[in-house]
């Protein structure tokens, strides 16, 4: 069940990778940075899912994934964000952020091997600030990346909490403890399927020109 | 086991509860701004359809003195005109007056011939200026080409003019925003374009007119906001808006100046 979820995923997640693709020339750098984040976490599960097949531990990757959806999600904010305050936040919170991480894993090294929950509370913390910023913008304002934005608070809400239970569930050997998977699997669907409404919304009709 | 069993089922539980709960959050955050946004959106368009609604309003407002004031000037300078005439009259009679002698008549009827003449000549400059007949009984087709005639009877300035549509006498009332803006943009041209060709161009299209208007003057600069605040470019906008059209003006230093409206 899970498996099959998570391939629709990672489906859905190549089939916006490769439309985002053909739409990427005159477009503005956010929506470039947002292929890129696109590519990076196509790229972090098809490594995660090589070492499944090979058996190995794969946890360290997650911290690829949550540091660099942070960054480049920090990028993509701090360019589609207009006013001047809320660029500085973001780029204080970028700087801040990365900061605080980097003295943390230099005092403890051993947290690359499991899910660390500072990282992972920390970076979806600030992304979701970042995304009620630009909720808040977008309030009597055209719609741009209205549905990515959307998707993107939903996704760090409910995903967030799966994955700060991450090295709980891990211990669990029931058949409960494939539950929250699942559920994440299933939210992560939804996440794609509003990142792909995105591109019918506002990028479709682009190639056509 | 079985205890251990029970307590992960609890700990699955909570797991699953608490995302949910965010992910509830998240969906009721969404949906607050949703409509949130759309209140906003529509009180902004709202509010903007009361400021267009109150402009055009104004603008017709003040088309509409305009005219009436035109009007009533065309018709005191008419009066004005016809007491001299009056004068004119009397001065007629004095000439049935018996035993006058020949000096006298001589001087009278050269006095009213003279002030006949002026009288004349004065009333039909003025009148036609304010309002042409031509426009109010033969329409918009025959009262710009005596518009073109008028100016190129001056010799500064040839005019070429071309009609592919027909107009309706009933819509004069438009009509007459056309004519004036065809009035404004010549008088611009010789004024400050000393144009010496200009060509105007009436054409209809799946049911839009549209009027080409193109000189040869020196033209002016698009970028330079001065030419846009005149009075007379405001009043041609004004117009053009009154008559639900639209208007593109293309111009650049040296290369004259080409307007197309339609209405």
């Amino acid at each position: 069940m899970n498996q099959i979820l998570a391939y629709i995923g990672y489906l859905i997640l190549l089939l916006n990778l490769i439309l985002f693709f053909i739409s990427f020339p005159n477009q503005g750098k956010a929506y470039k940075f947002f292929v890129l984040y696109l590519g990076l976490v196509f790229v972090v599960q098809i490594w995660a899912e090589i070492l499944i097949q090979q058996k190995c531990n794969n946890l360290f990757l997650s911290h690829f994934y949550f540091v660099g959806q942070f960054v480049i999600l920090s990028l993509f904010y701090e360019k589609i964000l207009k006013e001047e305050y809320q660029k500085r936040i973001v780029k204080i919170g970028f700087i801040i952020g990365l900061l605080v991480l980097a003295i943390q894993y230099s005092t403890d090294v051993s947290l690359f091997i499991k899910f660390n929950l500072f990282e992972i509370f920390l970076t979806s913390f600030i992304l979701i600030v970042f995304a009620s910023f630009h909720f808040y913008n977008l309030l009597n304002e055209k719609k741009e990346f209205y549905y990515i934005n959307m998707g993107i608070l939903m996704y760090l809400c409910g995903s967030t909490i799966l994955f700060l239970t991450g090295n709980l569930a891990i211990m669990l050997h029931s058949k409960f403890n494939k539950m929250p998977w699942i559920l994440n699997s299933f939210l992560y669907i939804i996440y794609q399927v509003f990142i792909l409404v995105e591109w019918k919304k506002s990028f479709s009709n682009k190639i056509r020109q | 086991m079985k205890i251990n069993l029970a307590y992960e089922k609890e700990i699955v539980a909570i797991i699953l509860y608490t995302s949910a709960f965010f992910i509830i959050m998240s969906v009721v955050l969404v949906l607050f701004f949703y409509f949130s946004r759309k209140k906003i959106i529509q009180q902004e368009i709202e509010k903007k359809d009361l400021e267009i609604q109150y402009q055009k309003e104004l603008l017709s407002a003040v088309i509409i003195t305009q005219e009436e004031e035109r009007k009533r000037i065309a018709q005191d300078l008419h009066d004005d005109i016809s007491s001299k005439l009056n004068i004119v009259s009397l001065n007629s009679h004095l000439l049935t007056t018996p035993n006058l002698s020949e000096n006298e008549i001589n001087e009278i009827t050269a006095n009213i011939i003279n002030l006949t003449a002026k009288a004349l000549d004065n009333s039909r400059k003025i009148a036609h200026g304010l309002l042409p007949p031509v426009l109010e009984k033969f329409g918009l087709d025959a009262g710009v080409e005596e518009l073109c005639l008028e100016f190129s009877s001056s010799k500064a300035v040839t005019v070429n003019y071309e009609n592919r549509t027909q107009f309706a006498i009933a819509d004069n009332d438009r009509h007459l925003h056309v004519f004036r803006i065809l009035q404004e943009l010549m008088n611009n041209s010789l004024r400050h374009g000393k144009a010496i060709s200009i060509s105007i161009l009436f054409e209809e299209k799946n049911g839009l007119r549209s009027c080409h208007y193109t000189d040869n003057g020196i033209g002016f600069d698009m970028k330079n906001d001065t030419n846009k605040k005149g009075l007379g470019m405001k009043n041609i906008e004004s117009r053009v808006a009154f008559l639900d059209g639209s208007i593109t003006i293309d111009s650049a230093v040296n290369k004259g100046v080409s307007v197309v409206f339609n209405f």
